[in-house]
């Protein structure tokens, strides 16, 4: 991996940051929000306490402490409605998930469907009879008659004061109802009164699919129990069928109607806070009355901040703290606190309200009954939780704004810097790369050096490495001329001792031996010549001086002086018609060719022709080639010909090849700026062709 | 009377053998090991010529250093350095102290003395008047093959006896070319054809000094070098 990736990645580390400026912020707004439960439930406590026993301020008609609480199966619970609905049998002006409650017939699909509501004096009834086929009174008379009365729906209840009472309401056409309430009169015999405090409207559901009435009462009629009948006839006149939460036979209420006392509301509204629910309800979470100042849904903080956060919330998950949602049903309390209170602890909650993302906090504390433990009602006092979740909201935009920044700084110059590392890096590789040339001479020039880092470091132990290989290499190149002068001296020392020796008076036997030490210090001489040969050109390439002079000229007198030198080959001299003016060291050139025919007669056979060949290209390059008939070149060699006692050819000759000529050759070429090249010609004919390139203007270096 | 030949070598067996080999050819020989004490002999009494080893001991330049102080004393003192270096440098340097010659130890004995010959007899002329039977006058050029003296446009030119016997060489005979080959026998000595092509450039440049428009040492590529008479 590229260290830029890896930089990359290490500077997405920092994206850590958020991640734990969201866990701060998470858990601020946890402990806020504690702190905000805590102080809603000392509210909800206090008024609670303040409620202790006021069983006849709770409960409507339940002055005694009721023992049937919690409720029974027939109890009705009328929820808190906010305005009061038209009566119109259509029930789309109630609470949406207002619970139902259900009591089935004995027969199959029959069913009784029943909803209650209160608002200020009055409770609201919709009762609902899906399936059942309306059969209307004949007439409103009829009502009366048993013979022509259709469906009738009973309502027995207590009366304020605790005498049973009985109505029911019936209609001859679909519209208004009429509730009739019996009265007895003397002998026990019944008589049925109009009751002009009952106001409903009947509706006959879509496509016949029942009927549903809707009804208003003043709540002032009725005690604490309470409890529906319908007489479903199919016909007429016909005998009904008849089930409710009545008893069918006495018209006695089985259950009870758990509802507010009249000043319980008003009681509730002087605890009343601006943006805040106060709310009292049966252990079972069944809102009696409430307070209710909760700020509508929908003030929520427009632009370019709430859409932030709503981006961020979503790459955040974790972020909605509410523990459930609240009940879609405003008459109930959550389910969960009601029973948390219900066993008597107080509780708080983090509800979402229904349909909406806002969170609402919920205190709930028990109130209970004067003398005992036992919880007769349930305090509810709730919050939306919109001012801090606003405040956290903006918090972790900012935090996460800020954060981003950083990341985005740290990214950015982790990319730089390791960019820079790399160019670095690349540079010192290169430099390294090119460190060794082709022609095995190192360049201790090397880039970086001045850095005051580990890459520094690297660089001044490349550089420190290539000086001291350069060194080495010098060492071993010069080592040949410095072992020349160190074998000159004993040399010398042998070589006149023998000469001294010859001039003694010495026996044939011993003169053979003199000869054959001479002729052996000769060799070695010749030998220590060749070693220090050279440094002795190097030297002489450094002092030589550049003048002009004409290399077609010089060629064709060198080709006609190596015609006179070496008899047995053929020379011939090609493109040198015409002058080629140069500015360099004649003698080394000279010196160059010498070299390379000398090397050419070496390894053609006798009677060869050797082809010299002057090459005079438009600008500034100028090639000699030699061309000979010999074996091609060893393939190990390489440009390691040209380089210094590269030894490649084992002559049956006496001469020691150091194989220096082919150095002299390069090292001439590099002074004019040129390079000598050896090849392979195609075969057949085959051949080798040296050559030596140089430029026409080379400078002084 | 014999001529006393000083040795100024550090190497006893080289300074033996070569004692050894111009004592056979009658000379008087005394050697010196270091500069030290060759100085505090020829205090006393100069030899007729002298023989340095350019490193002495311990001194690397002492060879140098004694010429100098020689040549301080005596102009006319043939001296010869002898070295195992045959650097440009070294030789330069070892001419410009007003060295007669410089000359690698592998000379042979045989050549060595020749030049040591060379020297006593152009000794001997330089005292003797002159009978201009060895003098070659070529244009401008003059050359006493007995002074083995060089004068151009009358002006001395202050040659080594090797590039006194090139210029010799080549000069007898204008025209001709002398290969390398013939400049070494000439010379007396085995040169590479480096040497032989730095000794030339430094004859020209010896002459330039004396005559800016110097030209008459021409090179013949890959043959040699001749003597070109500027005025013929």
């Amino acid at each position: 991996m590229l260290i830029r990736t890896k930089l990359l990645l290490l500077g997405l580390a920092t994206l850590a940051l958020p991640w734990a400026g969201c866990q701060y912020v998470r858990e601020v707004e946890g402990s806020l929000r504690v702190a905000e439960g805590q102080s809603l439930l000392a509210v909800a406590q206090t008024i609670a306490t303040s409620l202790r026993g006021r069983q006849d301020l709770l409960y409507r008609g339940l002055a005694e402490p009721a023992p049937a609480l919690p409720a029974g199966p027939y109890d009705l619970v009328p929820v808190p409605l906010a305005a009061p609905p038209q009566l119109d049998g259509r029930g789309d002006d109630w609470p949406a998930a207002a619970s139902w409650r259900r009591i089935r017939g004995r027969r199959d699909g029959e069913a009784l469907e029943l909803r209650a509501g209160s608002h200020e004096r009055y409770l609201y009834l919709l009762v609902r009879a899906p399936g059942d086929r309306l059969v209307l009174d004949a007439s409103d008379d009829a009502a009366l008659d048993p013979g022509a009365s259709g469906d009738r729906l009973w309502i027995a209840y207590a009366t304020p004061e605790g005498a049973r009472q009985q109505l029911f309401v019936s209609g001859w056409s679909s519209g208004t109802v009429r509730g009739r309430r019996v009265a007895t009169r003397e002998l026990g015999r019944p008589e049925f009164v109009e009751e002009p405090r009952v106001q409903g409207a009947l509706r006959r559901l879509d496509g016949d699919a029942g009927w549903a009435m809707e009804l208003r009462l003043p709540l002032s009629m009725l005690g604490g129990e309470f409890g529906v009948l319908l007489d479903d006839r199919d016909a007429r006149g016909a005998t009904p069928s008849s089930y409710g939460s009545a008893s069918p036979r006495e018209l006695v209420p089985r259950g009870r109607l758990v509802a507010a006392a009249p000043e319980l509301g008003g009681w509730l509204a002087q605890f009343g806070q601006p943006g805040v629910r106060i709310a009292a309800a049966t252990p079972q979470g069944h809102v009696l009355a409430e307070a209710n100042a909760l700020p509508a849904v929908g003030t929520e903080a427009g632009g370019s901040q709430a859409l932030l956060s709503l981006l961020y919330r979503r790459f955040l998950p974790g972020t909605t703290l509410a523990e459930r949602a609240a009940p879609a049903d405003r008459g109930l309390l959550d389910a969960a606190q009601a029973r948390e209170v219900a066993a008597g602890r107080g509780s708080t909650a983090l509800l979402a309200a229904p349909g909406g993302r806002r969170l609402v906090i919920s205190a709930a504390a028990p109130v209970r009954e004067a003398g005992s433990d036992r919880v007769i009602a349930v305090l509810q006092v709730a919050q939306t939780a919109d001012r801090w979740l606003l405040l956290r909201d903006r918090a972790l935009t900012r935090l996460l704004n800020l954060t981003l920044l950083a990341v985005a700084i740290v990214v950015g110059a982790a990319l730089l810097f390791g960019a820079h590392l790399a160019l670095r890096l690349e540079r010192v590789r290169r430099a390294s790369d090119a460190a060794l040339s082709r022609d095995g001479r190192i360049r201790t020039r090397f880039p970086g050096t001045d850095g005051r880092d580990e890459l520094g470091d690297v660089a001044r132990a490349f550089a420190a490495l290539l000086g001291r290989l350069a060194d080495y290499t010098d060492y071993l190149r010069t080592l040949a001329g410095k072992l020349s002068h160190e074998i000159r001296t004993p040399l010398t020392i042998v070589r006149s001792s023998l000469e001294n020796l010859e001039a003694e008076p010495l026996g044939d036997g011993a003169r053979t031996y003199v000869a054959r030490a001479r002729e052996g210090s000769e060799r070695l001489a010749a030998i220590v010549q060749a070693m220090g040969a050279a440094t002795r050109v190097e030297e002489a390439i450094r002092s030589a001086e550049r003048t002009r002079f004409d290399l077609a000229d010089l060629l064709e007198t060198a080709t006609q002086a190596y015609r006179d030198a070496f008899p047995q080959r053929e020379f011939r001299l090609e493109g040198a018609g015409h002058p080629c003016e140069l500015h360099g060291a004649p003698d080394l050139v000279l010196q160059a060719v010498d070299k390379l025919v000398d090397n050419a007669v070496d390894f053609s056979p006798p009677g060869s022709t050797i082809r010299l060949r002057l090459r005079d290209a438009a600008g500034d390059a100028v090639a000699i080639e030699v061309e000979n008939d010999g074996p091609p070149l060893p393939t190990a060699a390489g440009p390691r010909l040209f380089e210094s006692l590269w030894q490649y050819r084992r002559g049956e000759d006496e001469r020691p090849h150091f194989g220096l000529g082919l150095y002299i050759v390069r090292l001439i070429a590099e002074f004019h700026a040129g390079s000598a090249r050896a090849e392979d010609l195609p075969s057949p004919p085959g051949g080798v062709r040296f050559t030596l390139g140089i430029s026409r203007r080379s400078t002084e270096m | 009377m014999k001529r006393t030949i000083a040795i100024v070598e550090d190497e006893p067996a080289i300074r033996d053998n070569y004692a050894a080999a111009f004592a056979r050819e009658g000379y008087s020989v005394r050697t010196y090991a270091s500069r030290r004490l060759a100085l505090q002999a020829f205090a006393a009494r100069l030899p007729d010529l002298v023989v340095i080893d350019i490193s002495l001991g311990d001194e690397p330049e002492g060879g140098y250093e004694l010429c100098r102080e020689l040549r301080a004393r005596s102009a006319g003192l043939p001296i010869i350095f002898l070295t195992a270096r045959d650097s440009e440098l070294d030789a330069v340097s070892g001419l410009r102290l007003g060295a007669d010659d410089f000359l690698t130890k592998d000379l042979s004995l045989a050549h060595l003395l020749a030049r040591v010959n060379a020297l006593f007899r152009r000794v001997d002329a330089l005292t003797r008047p002159a009978d201009g039977q060895q003098v070659v006058h070529r244009g401008a050029l003059t050359l006493d093959g007995e002074r083995l003296q060089v004068l151009w446009n009358g002006q001395p030119v202050l040659l080594s006896l090797t590039e006194f016997w090139i210029v010799h060489a080549i000069a007898r005979h204008p025209g001709h070319v002398r290969n390398r080959q013939q400049l070494m026998d000439a010379a007396n000595v085995v040169l590479d054809d480096n040497t032989i092509t730095s000794h030339v450039k430094r004859i020209r440049r010896k002459f330039q000094s004396v005559d800016p428009a110097f030209d008459a040492v021409q090179t013949v590529y890959g043959m040699g070098y001749r003597w070109v008479d500027p005025a013929g």
